[in-house]
């Protein structure tokens, strides 16, 4: 593969604001959960919980920065690279599920919070539920047990797209079901045409009978 | 036609990855610590 170094850079520069701005959530996120798990700042109003210091804009800083850079991440990294993307979702949902099972579950001083370790397995399955497609398409890509479907996966392969196997699959059955039915049609054009020799008289009973028979039988 | 990567490429996206935690805990640490 060749790789174009101004594109590497700028990926490689994009990933590591990725990393930053999910570094940020993570921290900032266990800021608010150890003052209680909500907080507000600024405002006409009286405030039970302070946030604390720059929570107030860092979280959404982060957020943004974070889409930012993983847009410039899937316009700048090199093709085979750019499904990877799926890891910083996968990040995300880890670190704050972490969190909730870290404050939920009554350790470390922390009296418990069973909704948080409820939400803690939330995220853990939102965080992993994006990975089981991708490694089944890096299995199949991989040269194991060979068959159609993978064939037509590693040739597709080339274009760096992980999905496109499923996109495949699912056009390839599209047309056996359309090839079957046209079949299905022709079989029932032949049966009428028989229909009408019987009814004319061309065909004896006997002779329709063994006509639709094996037209049935050839069908399956 | 399989594409393959160069070995050093997820070494170097490991990298940054890393660079990008320890530069996010600094900048939490300078910022809202």
């Amino acid at each position: 593969m060749r790789v174009q170094p101004v594109r590497l850079t700028l990926s490689l520069v994009a990933t590591a604001g990725i990393a930053v701005a999910v570094t940020l959530l993570f921290l900032g996120m266990r800021s608010v959960m150890g003052v209680g798990g909500y907080c507000a700042s600024g405002g006409p109003y009286q405030i039970r919980v302070e946030c604390p210091h720059a929570i107030d804009w860092l979280l959404p800083v982060s957020v943004i920065g974070g889409v930012l850079c993983l847009f410039v991440f899937l316009v700048s990294s090199p093709d085979a690279v750019r499904r990877w993307a799926i890891l910083a979702w996968t990040g995300l949902f880890l670190a704050l599920g972490w969190n909730f099972f870290d404050f939920g579950l009554p350790w470390q001083g922390h009296p418990g919070e069973p909704v948080w370790i409820v939400l803690g397995f939330v995220f853990l399955v939102l965080a992993l539920s994006p990975i089981v497609p991708v490694l089944r398409s890096g299995r199949r890509a991989s040269g194991q047990a060979p068959g159609d479907e993978q064939v037509d996966f590693v040739a597709r392969s080339g274009h760096g797209d992980a999905f496109t196997w499923e996109w495949s699959s699912a056009s390839r059955s599209e047309a056996d079901s359309e090839v079957g039915t046209v079949a299905g049609v022709a079989i029932a054009a032949a049966l009428q045409r028989l229909a009408q020799l019987h009814r004319t008289g061309e065909l004896t009973d006997a002779e329709y009978a063994a006509a639709k028979q094996a037209l049935l039988e050839a069908d399956q | 036609m399989k594409q393959n990567n160069p070995a050093w490429l997820p070494i170097a996206y490991a990298i940054a990855v890393a660079v990008g935690i320890t530069l996010g805990a600094w900048i939490f640490r300078a910022v809202a610590g």
